[in-house]
């Protein structure tokens, strides 16, 4: 029966109603486009795409054509422009379907263990990866196009994409699958490529941060010191700590102040150090550190908010309300620190896709 | 059954203005009130049909008029998808937009023309659709955010918390499923902001949405086993207004929000029997009582205006009336109007007022404030005790940390020029960019290095210059900042004490070293040579030296500076050779780019003695000191570097920050 039902589901969404990318036109056609510069053309087609099986299927059938295509001369080049389309395609589709975990039927006694399909987006990825990979030694702009992959692959909100099965020992039930061959472990790939880089090292610890909160802390704690991820580290570690020790995480999210200007990592650790604050009753505290998020971030929602909803409860609706006038006032508003916490380098993402698309029209 | 009753407090200032302090005696508070006995609206009534206590006195109405006031209604939409959710094909752009455009086209259909709409829309964020707008005026709706995650109370407590013209009533409706997965206020917060609005606050419940995802959940885990998200993997919270099917029960949340919604004068719609309410029908209901409803006028009297006031309506001719009102408005306490802008002392001193003149651009005034500050330590620790006074730009403090440390790195006390250097390297952490070096710290290592070469701090500037070249391995300046200041530290190295090594300054190879990886950058390679050759003259090497500056002849040298340094090292090294004529011509030719200047005077004076010329080398000698005012001299700036560009690097900086 459930068999049945698979099979009908697969065939459903095989055959599905959505307008397809390969009606319109092909992913070699999209390639020319990016090729040439014509990246919002590109993109605008894939944002409105619903079968992104059918682009990884073009993609690994006519991609090593297309690369090839102009020899040895041009292959470089055409080699970025396919694997930063393939990350663009990823990054359209990982919305809509990431992965599968897939629970088995019982045989009597055994339950058999739990089996990981991944979907288009993050295969996307591993295809333009292995393309690089092939290259012994990394060029720069490989470095951009994993900052790139990384971006994509915090948005996802899937940590096992980066390291594993974070759900190793939870069994059938909490999510552990059997298949571990399956597992791509993104930043095992990645590492070893680019050792000094330091935010891949922070990946190690934000990947790990819901589901195994002692090792993230472990890899956050070795980064305190670090000049370029060092301020981040620890506003993670202390954001991380918020409910197991108050008191060392406020430290940790004080601390951030005199690390970094990064508005994202100050944001976020006055963010919560107001939080910890207004839980402690030290309501006059929280306030301020309230403020200095929007001080930070003029107009981010969740600080403005909380600071909003703080000062109506103490009676000062007037500047509750012209907070919250402002906020919705600005067009577009700027992006919250707060909701994007787990898509961490996502917000690099505009910087990390001009600089891979100047070099392919370098 | 429940009657609805509705009643809307506004207060109206002398002055009519929303956000302004009510004032005793002068206030006149508007209340709607409705009236109804069963279904039908209670019509004809008059002023002393009404009791009306304020925080527990009877005030007198002035007047009671049939409820006409203009409506504002912000409406909220629940766009948010299914956080945690499992297989699903997520909504088409173009019916999302489809179905809120008709379902605002419903609303509109019920206002009046002297009504206002605004659309607010729950996602991942809070969306503002369009804000307050006519409803002849109404835009399109183009784009929109959906299918994320739920910040539903945020979005009801941005709606509630919206300013209300004193002269109309606000109504908020919001449409939702009930769920809340990402909101950084709780259901109290918005139950506590209810309260105190001005608003008439209705919430419909669409627990059926809620029951599908469900029930397709549940159908993919036991037949597909598909019981874990294939997508968007966070859900930071999980709030419900209700339980799941059957009951529906109000959750904890549930009930504070209709206990709130009900003290507004609105309520928390869910489904009765098989119906479950909609948006529209639940407005339209609302809108009708709002046709029927009286608006009373009074003048605030005996009860002091500031605080929460307590509202209580009562209808006593006849005892099946049902008059509900809102419990009460906040009054805030007058709060001063905004400051005027207060003047800037004529002589800075303090941080704060420092910082109030960097503010307002008045940079000149910084400069030589800070050029006369009694004790910049003090301004420094305050700067550092003080934290980041332009939060929202970083690169504003990290260019005044620079003038600040400008101040200090001149000083004469060993640890201000301390204090400065902590200042600088605590900033040039601050300001790294996380993913790569940008144009804004490339030009503040350019500005940190020209600021400590001219303050002669030779060794501290080597690490500073290698640290810039690690950063930026392609710059030409500070490739030659590290030769210069290598040759600065050389210079500044006691005399026979100990070895060049023991003291840890450069040695002679190392300014070599420097000197000759400058000369291989073009860009700063006529430079280098020039100061190169000096070097080379210094450690009594004339000849090498001579090679250096014939290499630099001929070459266009835009820099005056530069062009007459040559020439005066020119005259030093031939001089040193004893080819008097020739250094006599050199310096003549230096004198010539810079007219009057006084250490070509001198080379010349010495070419005279040399020559047995006394009474000519005496003559310029008085030339010299009678003098009251010269040109600048090139070699008086000779080993402040490239301190010359300093003033051009700050306005760069000031100008990046902005």
């Amino acid at each position: 029966m459930r068999r049945l039902l698979l099979a009908c589901l697969v065939a459903g969404i095989a055959a599905g109603g959505h307008s397809t990318i390969a009606r319109s036109t092909s992913v070699q056609t999209l390639l020319d486009d990016y090729h040439a510069g014509r990246f919002a053309r590109a993109v605008d087609q894939l944002s409105q795409t619903a079968d992104f099986d059918d682009i990884l299927q073009q993609l690994r059938r006519d991609g090593p054509r297309w690369i090839d295509a102009e020899g040895a001369a041009g292959r470089a080049k055409r080699e970025l422009t396919a694997a930063t389309f393939a990350l663009e395609a990823a990054r359209a589709g990982e919305w809509q379907e990431w992965k599968w975990i897939q629970r088995q039927p019982r045989m009597e006694e055994y339950q058999p263990p739990n089996l990981l399909y991944w979907r288009a987006p993050p295969l996307l990825i591993e295809w333009g990866c292995e393309l690089f990979r092939r290259d012994a030694t990394p060029r720069p702009i490989e470095r951009w196009w994993q900052l790139g992959a990384l971006a994509v692959a915090y948005r996802s909100e899937d940590p096992q994409f980066l390291v594993g099965d974070t759900n190793r020992g939870e069994g059938v039930f909490g999510g552990e699958i059997g298949n571990e061959k399956s597992e791509i472990k993104h930043l095992d790939h990645v590492r070893p490529r680019f050792p000094e880089e330091m935010r891949f090292v922070l990946a190690e610890g934000i990947a790990r941060d819901r589901d195994l909160p002692d090792d993230a802390a472990t890899a956050y704690e070795a980064l305190e010191r670090d000049p370029a991820v060092g301020g981040e580290a620890v506003m993670r570690l202390g954001a991380l700590l918020r409910r197991r020790n108050p008191a060392a995480a406020h430290d940790l999210l004080e601390r951030v102040d005199t690390m970094t200007r990064d508005p994202y990592v100050v944001y976020l650790a006055r963010f919560f150090r107001g939080q910890l604050l207004q839980q402690q009753g030290r309501v006059k505290d929280a306030e301020a550190a309230y403020r200095g998020a929007v001080a930070a971030v003029p107009h981010a929602q969740s600080a403005t908010l909380a600071l909003a909803a703080l000062l109506a409860g103490d009676g000062r609706r007037a500047e509750a309300q012209r907070l919250v006038q402002q906020m919705l006032a600005v067009s577009p508003p700027p992006r919250d620190p707060w909701r994007g916490f787990v898509h961490a380098d996502d917000r690099f993402w505009p910087q990390i896709v001009a600089r891979l698309r100047a070099e392919i029209l370098r | 059954m429940t009657r609805p009753v509705l009643v809307a407090v506004v207060v109206v200032t002398s002055l009519l203005h929303a956000q302004q302090p009510f004032r005793t005696g002068a206030d006149a508070v508007v209340v709607d009130v409705s009236v109804r006995e069963g279904d039908t609206a209670v019509r004809g009534l008059t002023a002393d049909d009404f009791v009306l206590t304020d925080n527990g006195v009877r005030q007198r109405i002035d007047s009671v008029e049939a409820g006409t006031v203009p409506v504002d209604v912000t409406v909220v939409v629940d766009l948010s998808g299914q956080p945690g959710g499992t297989w699903s094909t997520p909504p088409r752009r173009a019916a999302v937009v489809s179905e809120l455009r008709d379902e605002v086209a419903d609303v509109l259909k019920i206002l009046r023309r002297e009504d206002r709409i605004r659309l607010l829309a729950v996602d991942t964020s809070v969306q503002q659709i369009f804000p307050m707008t006519s409803v002849t005026e109404v835009p399109p709706i183009e784009r929109v955010e959906f299918d994320g995650m739920s910040s539903l109370y945020d979005t009801l407590a941005a709606a509630l918390l919206q300013p209300v013209e004193p002269s109309r009533r606000h109504v908020v409706l919001a449409r939702t499923k009930g769920v809340d997965t990402l909101s950084v206020v709780n259901a109290g917060a918005v139950a506590s902001v209810a309260q105190q609005s001005d608003a008439l606050f209705h919430v419909v419940l669409m627990e059926s949405a809620g029951d599908t995802a469900d029930a397709v959940k549940m159908f993919q885990c036991q037949f597909i086993g598909l019981c874990l998200p294939t997508r968007r993997f966070w859900v930071p919270q999980h709030r419900r207004l209700v339980t799941g099917r059957p009951a529906h029960d109000l959750t904890p949340d549930g009930q504070m929000l209709a206990r709130a919604a009900d003290e507004t004068g609105g309520a928390l719609h869910k489904t009765k029997v098989l119906f479950e309410p909609t948006l529209t029908g639940t407005f339209k209901k609302a809108f009708e009582d709002f046709r029927s409803s009286y608006v009373l006028r009074y003048t605030l009297q005996d009860v002091a205006a500031p605080g929460w006031h307590r509202i209580e309506v009562r209808v006593p001719k006849s005892k099946k009336y049902v008059v509900r009102s809102r419990r009460g408005y906040l009054v805030e306490p007058a709060t001063s109007s905004a400051a005027t802008p207060t003047p800037l002392p004529a002589t800075l001193e303090r941080l704060e007022d420092f910082v109030t003149a960097y503010d307002r651009r008045a940079f000149r005034d910084v400069v030589v404030g800070l050029r006369g500050a009694k004790s910049p330590i003090d301004l420094i620790d305050d700067f550092e005790k003080g934290g980041n006074p332009w939060p929202a730009n970083p690169k504003i403090e990290a260019a005044f940390a620079l003038e600040l440390a400008e101040a200090g790195l001149f000083s004469t006390n060993a640890s201000t020029r301390e204090a400065a250097r902590k200042l600088l390297d605590r900033t040039t952490r601050l300001i790294r960019h996380p993913l790569e070096p940008d144009t804004f710290e490339r030009y503040w290592y350019f500005a940190v290095l020209t600021t400590m070469e001219g303050a002669m701090q030779g060794r501290e500037t080597v690490r500073v210059a290698k640290q810039a070249m690690d950063r930026y391995p392609d710059e030409p300046r500070f490739v030659l900042s590290r030769a210069i200041a290598s040759d600065q530290a050389h210079a500044s190295r006691p005399p026979s004490r100990s070895t060049e090594r023991e003291t840890g300054l450069p040695d002679a190879l190392d300014v070599e070293t420097a000197y000759e990886a400058a000369l291989k950058v073009p860009d700063v390679a006529p430079e280098a040579r020039i100061r190169y050759a000096y070097f080379l003259h210094r450690t009594n090497r004339p000849t090498a030296a001579l090679q250096h500056l014939a290499a630099v002849e001929g070459q266009h040298l835009n820099d005056v500076d530069l062009r007459y340094l040559r020439q005066l090292f020119l005259g030093h090294v031939l001089l040193h050779l004893r080819r008097v004529d020739e250094a006599t011509a050199a310096y003549k030719e230096a004198q010539a780019i810079v007219p009057g200047s006084q250490s070509s005077a001198v080379g010349i004076m010495n070419t005279l003695i040399m020559k047995g010329d006394r009474e000519g080398a005496e003559a310029i000698a008085e030339a010299i000191q009678g003098e009251a005012t010269r040109p600048l001299d090139p070699w008086w700036s000779y080993w402040q570097g490239q301190y010359r560009f300093h003033p051009q690097a700050m306005a760069r900086m000031r100008e990046l920050s902005r």
